[in-house]
C-alpha cells in the first residue's frame, strides 16, 4: 500500500498553490445564478473518449466528473470513487460513493465502469484513452459499487488517469441511444452539470443536476461556456461584466487584468507546453537533420516573451520545472543557433538553390498563431519558406490524426503525471502520436515507465525519455506556459487546478 | 398591374433556377476529392466509398443536382459533414439574430438617411447639409470591419458604454439584448444611412421640383407642410425601395459584422463552416441568403409598381 | 440627370447592386471623342473632390511603386525587443505584436491592396465586358439567357459569395482575387449590354450596318471605343469595392496569408492589440479607407465630369 500512496501523491510541486489572489473568506454559499465562462474555441466533441481538444476538458469535468480527482497541488484524490487500494501490483480495487447517478436517471455502479472500459479498450473505436489502457487486462465488477482494474502489466499512471478523461464516464444507455455519430453532441455524464443546449461557434449551457452525488453541490443553476475568439474581446467581456470567468487567459491581457480591482487573478506554474510538431512520416521532415535545423533556428526566449508576454518559460521537454520529472541537466540544449540550422539544413540537401519549403499547420487560435508567425520568422532567417495554414482547431486535429500535415505549430495542455505527457505522444502505437515517430528505445523506456511504481525510478526513466526525444526530435519544444484564470470579484471559491482546466461544483456567485 | 406581377414571377422563375445551379456548383470548385479534404489522405477505401455513396458523389453532374434540388425543395439542405445535425436546423436555430441584426441595421439606415437626406436637399448649404453631404461620402467608404472596431474602441473599451461582443437572446433579456446588438446595428446600418440619404437627397430634389409642389407653394401652404405632406410622401416611394433592394448588401456585411460582434448568427455559421471545411453548411446558407435577397428584391418590384401610378396604369 | 432607382431604367432587371456602392448608369452614353476630352478635363479639374480624390489613389499608386525607398524598415523582420510601442520618430505608426514597423507595413500593404483592386477588375472586364457585347448584340435568347444568369449573380450578397468560392477554392490571395473577379463580372456585363442596346439604334452605328460591318465588328470598332468612360467610371468604383472584399476575406483570415502586411489582415491582428496599442488597428484601417475613399471619389468625378449639371452631386 506505502507503493501506491506514493504513487498517488508525487512530491507537492513548490507553488502550485500560490493563486495571486488570497482566497476568498469562507461564507455561506449562496445558491443560483449563471456563470459565463468565456474560451477561446468551442470543443471538438463532448465525448470525452474522443476527445482529443484539451480545452474540451473545461466543459467535459462539469458534464462528467471524474473517478478521481486532483487537488490543487496535482495529488490523486476521491472523486466518484470513494476508496481504493491495491491488491497487488496487478489488481486494484475502487468503491463507487453510493447515490451516483447519470444525468438520463440510470445509475453509475461498477457495471457501468465496466462497460466504458470495455468501450475504451475496444481498439477498433480508435478512442483517444486507447493508449493509456493497453495495459488494462480488464475490468471485474465485484458488487454493486465496487469493481477492480485487472493489469496485464504494472502501471503507474493508472491513478492519474482516472482524475482525467479516462475516468470520465458516460451513460452506457445515452450512448445506446445517440448512436456512435450524435453522441458527441448529446453529452450524458454524472457530473455537477447536465447538458442543455450547443450552439455551434457561440456558446455550450449547462444546467445544475439535482441528483449530483454531492450532496447540496452544485450551487449554480446554469453554466453557459462562450466562446470568444478575440482575446481583447474576450478580456474586456470579464472586465465589463459579460463573462464571470476567463477559462482561456490571452497573454496580452495579462498585465491589464491583474491591475483590474473588480477582478481575481490566479495564477500556477503550468503544465501546458507550446512545441513544433513533425510528421517523420513524411518529407521533408523525415530526415532528423531537417527537424533540428528547425530546432537551432527558433528563438524560444522570444516566443516566451512576446507570444505569452513572459507568462511562460522556455522548454526542452514536455516536464514542468516543479514537475520530479524535469531534469535540469537539458536546459538549453537546442539554442538560437542559425549557423548551425544552416548547416544541418545544409547537410540534409537544402540551400539557397534548393531552399527548404513547407507548409506549417496550426490552429485560428491567435497565440499560436502567433507562435507560428514567429517561427515562420527564425526559419526565414535561414533560408525557410514556411506557409502558415491556420484550421479551426478540430479541422487541425483532425489533419493530424490523419496525418496530412508537414508540420504543426500548437500547444498540448499537457498532464499532471509524466506519462500522460509522454507515452500516448512517443509511443509507436499512442493515439496521439500524431509525429508517426517509432523508436524502439522510446517505446522500452516508456513501457518500464509504466512498470514501477516508486516516483525515485520512475523520475530516472523519464528523464531518458526527455533525451531520446531531444536526439530523435520528433517534435521540438518551445515553451512551458503558466496556468492562469481571472475572474469577476462575485465569483466565489473558486479553485485553480494547475492542470488550468476550470471546475465549477463548488463555485458559487455572491454579490 | 396583373400583368405586371406575372412578368416579374416569370423573370424569378429562371433566376431562381440558375440560383440554385450556381449554388450546387461550388461544391465543384473544390480542388480534388471532396471526401479526401474531408476524410482525409489516410481514410480507408471503405470509409471514402460510404462517404462517397452518402453524398452521391459518384453520380454524374446532372443526376446529383436533379436529387439535390428535389431534397431542396422539401427543405432538407443535407446533413453538416462535421456535427451530423441537419443543415436547415442549423440554420434555423442561428437564423433570427442575423434577421433581427439586419432589421436594426436597416432602421439605423433609414433613421441616419432620411432627415439628413431631406435637409441636405432643402438646405444643401447648412451645416447639416454639407455635413451630411460629406458624411455619406465618407460612409460609403468605410468598410464594416473598421467602423466596427473604431466603435468598439470607443463605446466599449474606452466609454464602458457597451458590451464590445456577445450576444443575448431577445427571449431572456429585452435590454440586454438591445445593448448587444446596438453597436452590430449601428455598424452595419452606418453604410446604409450614406445610401438613403443620397436616395432621399435626390429624390426630394426631384420632388421640389415638380409642378404640385410649386403650386402648393403658391397656395401660400406653410413650407414644411409643403416638405412633409407634399415633397416627402413621394420622394419616399424610391427611397424605401432602395432601402429594400439592399438586403444582399445587408446579408453580406452582416456576416463581417457577426464576426466582429460574436454574434451567433448565419454569418457566423459560414464562417465557421469555411475554417471546418463544412461545406453544405456554407452552401445552405449561401442559398437561402441568395433566395431571400431574390424574393425581397421581386416584393420591391411588385410593391413599386403598385405604388407607381406610372407603372400601375400602364400595365 | 436624374437619380431615379437604377432599375427604372431597366425595367426587367432589378436595381444595380454595386458591392461598395451602387454607381448609377447614365441613360445616354457620354462618347469620349477627341473634342470632348479637353472639355473633360476641365470640368474634372474644376471638381475639386475629384482631384481630392485623384490625388489619394495617386499617393497609394507612387506609395506602392517607391515602397521599397518610402519605407523605413524590411515589413517582415520582427524584433521583439520593440515590440508594441507606440508612435515615434523612429516608427511613425508604431510597432506591432512582433516588433515590425507598422508605417512600413501600410506602406507595402499599398501594393497588395492596388494588386487585390485591380487584377479582379481586370478579370472582369476580360469576361464581363465580352458577355455584355454578347448580349448586347446578339440579342433573343442568347441575351436572355446571358442576362437571368447575371440576375442570378447578383442575387447572391457579393462578399458571401466571395466567401464562398474561397471556402472551395482554398484561402490565399489568388484565389482571392479569383473570387472577387467572379463577383465584379455581373456588373460590367450589365453595363455595357444597356450601353450597347442604346449605341446600336444611333446614327452611325446604323450608317455602319447599313454599309455591311459584322456584329463582332461593330462592337470592337464602335461601340466599345464609344463605352470607354463609362468603363472607367464602373473600373474605378470596382477597384474600390474589391479593396473592401478583400480587405474583408483577409479579415476572416481567407486572403493574404502571414507574413504578406495586407491591410485587413493587420487590422484584424491590430484588433487583438486593441487595448494596447490602437495604432496597429486604426493604421490599416485608415489606409483602406482613404484608398477606397480616393477611388470612389475619383469615380464619382470621372462619371459626373462631361456634365457639368451634376457637379453639385
Amino acid at each position: 500500500m506505502v507503493v501506491l500512496a506514493l504513487a498517488a501523491s508525487p512530491p507537492t510541486p513548490p507553488g502550485a498553490m500560490a493563486a495571486s489572489a488570497p482566497a476568498p473568506p469562507a461564507a455561506t454559499p449562496q445558491r443560483g445564478g449563471t456563470i459565463t465562462v468565456g474560451l477561446v474555441n468551442q470543443p471538438d466533441t463532448l465525448d470525452p473518449h474522443r476527445s482529443a481538444a484539451g480545452p474540451d476538458r473545461h466543459i467535459l469535468f462539469q458534464i462528467y466528473d471524474s473517478l478521481l480527482r486532483f487537488d490543487q497541488a496535482l495529488r490523486v484524490t476521491p472523486g466518484q470513487v470513494k476508496a481504493w487500494k491495491a491488491r497487488d501490483e496487478l489488481t486494484f480495487e475502487f468503491v463507487l460513493s453510493d447515490g451516483l447517478k447519470f444525468h438520463d436517471g440510470s445509475d453509475l455502479d461498477a457495471k457501468a465502469v465496466a462497460w466504458n472500459f470495455d468501450r475504451m479498450m475496444n481498439k477498433s473505436l480508435k478512442l483517444v484513452p486507447y493508449s493509456d489502457l493497453v495495459d488494462v487486462d480488464r475490468v471485474v465488477v465485484v458488487d454493486r459499487l465496487t469493481f477492480q482494474i485487472k493489469l496485464k502489466k504494472p502501471l503507474a499512471p493508472l491513478l492519474a488517469l482516472l482524475a482525467d478523461r479516462a475516468g470520465m464516464m458516460i451513460s452506457p444507455a445515452a450512448w445506446e441511444k445517440s448512436g456512435p455519430d450524435n453522441y458527441g453532441r448529446n453529452p450524458v455524464g454524472a457530473g455537477a452539470f447536465k447538458f442543455v443546449e450547443w450552439r455551434q461557434a457561440d456558446s455550450v449551457t449547462l444546467q445544475r443536476f439535482d441528483g449530483y452525488f454531492v450532496k447540496g453541490e452544485p450551487y449554480v443553476n446554469k453554466v453557459v461556456f462562450k466562446f470568444i475568439a478575440d482575446a481583447a474581446v474576450r478580456a474586456v467581456s470579464l472586465q465589463s461584466g459579460q463573462i464571470d470567468i476567463l477559462g482561456d487567459v490571452p497573454a496580452a491581457a495579462v498585465q491589464a487584468l491583474k491591475a483590474d480591482p473588480g477582478l481575481r487573478f490566479y495564477e500556477a506554474p503550468g503544465l501546458q507546453w507550446s512545441y513544433f510538431m513533425f510528421n517523420t512520416s513524411k518529407a521533408p521532415f523525415d530526415n532528423v537533420k531537417v527537424r533540428q535545423a528547425v530546432a537551432w533556428a527558433v528563438q524560444r526566449q522570444a516566443l516566451a516573451s512576446s507570444v505569452h508576454e513572459d507568462q511562460a518559460s522556455v522548454a526542452q521537454g514536455p516536464f514542468s520545472p516543479t514537475s520530479w520529472a524535469y531534469d535540469k541537466k537539458l536546459d538549453g540544449y537546442y539554442r538560437h543557433d542559425p549557423a548551425r540550422a544552416k548547416a544541418l539544413l545544409a547537410e540534409a540537401g537544402y540551400g539557397p538553390s534548393n531552399p527548404l519549403k513547407f507548409q506549417m499547420l496550426t490552429t485560428t487560435d491567435p497565440t499560436w498563431q502567433r507562435q507560428s508567425e514567429m517561427v515562420q520568422a527564425d526559419l526565414r532567417a535561414i533560408g525557410v519558406e514556411a506557409t502558415i495554414q491556420p484550421y479551426e482547431l478540430a479541422t487541425a486535429i483532425e489533419n493530424m490524426r490523419n496525418g496530412t500535415f508537414q508540420g504543426m505549430s500548437l500547444a498540448f495542455s499537457g498532464r499532471a503525471d509524466p506519462d500522460g505527457n509522454a507515452f500516448m505522444r512517443w509511443h509507436s502505437t499512442g493515439t496521439l502520436n500524431y509525429m508517426r515517430y517509432k523508436s524502439e528505445r522510446m517505446d522500452q523506456l516508456l513501457e518500464a515507465s509504466r512498470r514501477t511504481y516508486d516516483p525515485q525510478k520512475r523520475a530516472e526513466i523519464f528523464k531518458q525519455v526527455n533525451r531520446v526525444m531531444l536526439e530523435d526530435l520528433p517534435l521540438t519544444f518551445f515553451t512551458i506556459n503558466k496556468a492562469q484564470n481571472a475572474t469577476s470579484k462575485r465569483v466565489q471559491n473558486f479553485m485553480l487546478i494547475p492542470d488550468g482546466m476550470v471546475r465549477l461544483s463548488e463555485t458559487w456567485l455572491g454579490k | 398591374m396583373a400583368a405586371y406581377i406575372v412578368r416579374r414571377l416569370i423573370w424569378a422563375a429562371p433566376v431562381a433556377l440558375l440560383v440554385s445551379v450556381i449554388t450546387f456548383s461550388l461544391l465543384y470548385l473544390i480542388p480534388g476529392d471532396p471526401a479526401v479534404m474531408v476524410l482525409g489522405e489516410q481514410a480507408t477505401p471503405d470509409m471514402v466509398r460510404d462517404f462517397r455513396a452518402r453524398f452521391d458523389l459518384d453520380k454524374p453532374y446532372a443526376a446529383r443536382f436533379v436529387t439535390w434540388a428535389g431534397r431542396v425543395a422539401r427543405g432538407d439542405l443535407g446533413r453538416s459533414w462535421r456535427t451530423n445535425e441537419t443543415v436547415a436546423g442549423m440554420i434555423l436555430a442561428q437564423l433570427p439574430v442575423t434577421v433581427e441584426l439586419t432589421v436594426l441595421a436597416l432602421l439605423v439606415g433609414l433613421a441616419i438617411g432620411i432627415p439628413t437626406g431631406i435637409v441636405a436637399a432643402v438646405r444643401p448649404h447648412s451645416r447639416v447639409g454639407v455635413l451630411a453631404t460629406v458624411g455619406a461620402v465618407f460612409g460609403l467608404a468605410m468598410p464594416y470591419f473598421f467602423l466596427g472596431i473604431l466603435l468598439i474602441y470607443l463605446f466599449a473599451y474606452s466609454l464602458r458604454l457597451l458590451p464590445p461582443a456577445g450576444f443575448v437572446p431577445l427571449t431572456q433579456d429585452v435590454l440586454g439584448n438591445l445593448r448587444s446588438m446596438t453597436l452590430p446595428s449601428v455598424a452595419l446600418g452606418a453604410q446604409m444611412g450614406a445610401i438613403i440619404m443620397r436616395q432621399t437627397r435626390s429624390s426630394m430634389l426631384d420632388v421640389i421640383g415638380q409642378d404640385y409642389i410649386r403650386s402648393a407653394r403658391a397656395k401660400g401652404l406653410w413650407e414644411p407642410v409643403v416638405l412633409v405632406r407634399h415633397a416627402l410622401k413621394n420622394a419616399l416611394i424610391p427611397v424605401v425601395t432602395v432601402a429594400g433592394l439592399q438586403t444582399g448588401r445587408l446579408f453580406g456585411g452582416a456576416v463581417i459584422t457577426e464576426t466582429l460582434f460574436a454574434l451567433p448568427g448565419l454569418g457566423r455559421l459560414v464562417v465557421n463552416g469555411v475554417a471546418l471545411r463544412d461545406y453544405l453548411v456554407v452552401q445552405g446558407v449561401v442559398l437561402l441568403m441568395a433566395v431571400v435577397v431574390l424574393l425581397t428584391n421581386l416584393a420591391v418590384d411588385v410593391l413599386y409598381g403598385y405604388l407607381d401610378p406610372r407603372i400601375r396604369q400602364a400595365a | 440627370m436624374t437619380s431615379r432607382p437604377a432599375y427604372l431604367e431597366a425595367p426587367e432587371a432589378p436595381a444595380d447592386r454595386a458591392l461598395a456602392r451602387a454607381p448609377r448608369v447614365a441613360a445616354a452614353p457620354r462618347p469620349l471623342a477627341a473634342g470632348n476630352a479637353a472639355r473633360f478635363f476641365r470640368h474634372l479639374g474644376r471638381d475639386r473632390l475629384a482631384m481630392a480624390g485623384g490625388a489619394m489613389v495617386g499617393l497609394v499608386v507612387v506609395l506602392a511603386v517607391l515602397a521599397p525607398v518610402v519605407a523605413p524598415f524590411d515589413p517582415a523582420v520582427q524584433s521583439p525587443v520593440e515590440r508594441l510601442q507606440g508612435p515615434s520618430r523612429l516608427h511613425p505608426l508604431g510597432t506591432d505584436e512582433f516588433g515590425r514597423d507598422v508605417f512600413s507595413r501600410v506602406v507595402f500593404g499599398a501594393r497588395i491592396s492596388l494588386v487585390v483592386g485591380v487584377v479582379p477588375v481586370l478579370i472582369a472586364l476580360l469576361v464581363g465586358v465580352p458577355l455584355g457585347l454578347l448580349a448586347g448584340t446578339a440579342s433573343g435568347l442568347v441575351d436572355t439567357i446571358l442576362m437571368r444568369v447575371i440576375d442570378a449573380l447578383l442575387s447572391f450578397p457579393a462578399i458571401l459569395l466571395a466567401i464562398a468560392i474561397v471556402a472551395m477554392l482554398g484561402p490565399g490571395l489568388g484565389n482571392a482575387m479569383i473570387a472577387v473577379g467572379i463577383i465584379n463580372i455581373p456588373y460590367f456585363t450589365r453595363l455595357i449590354r444597356g450601353q450597347t442596346l442604346v449605341l446600336r439604334e444611333l446614327d452611325f452605328v446604323l450608317a455602319a450596318r447599313a454599309i455591311g460591318a459584322s456584329s463582332l465588328r461593330l462592337a470592337v470598332r464602335h461601340i466599345l471605343p464609344n463605352n470607354l468612360s463609362l468603363i472607367i467610371v464602373q473600373s474605378s468604383l470596382t477597384i474600390a469595392a474589391s479593396i473592401v472584399v478583400e480587405s474583408s476575406l483577409s479579415f476572416l483570415g481567407l486572403g493574404a496569408q502571414p507574413p504578406a502586411p495586407a491591410w485587413g489582415s493587420m487590422l484584424k491582428m491590430g484588433y487583438e492589440y486593441l487595448l494596447r496599442n490602437p495604432t496597429m488597428a486604426v493604421s490599416p484601417g485608415a489606409a483602406i479607407f482613404l484608398t477606397v475613399l480616393g477611388f470612389n471619389l475619383l469615380g464619382d468625378g470621372l462619371r459626373d465630369a462631361p456634365d457639368p449639371r451634376l457637379r453639385d452631386r
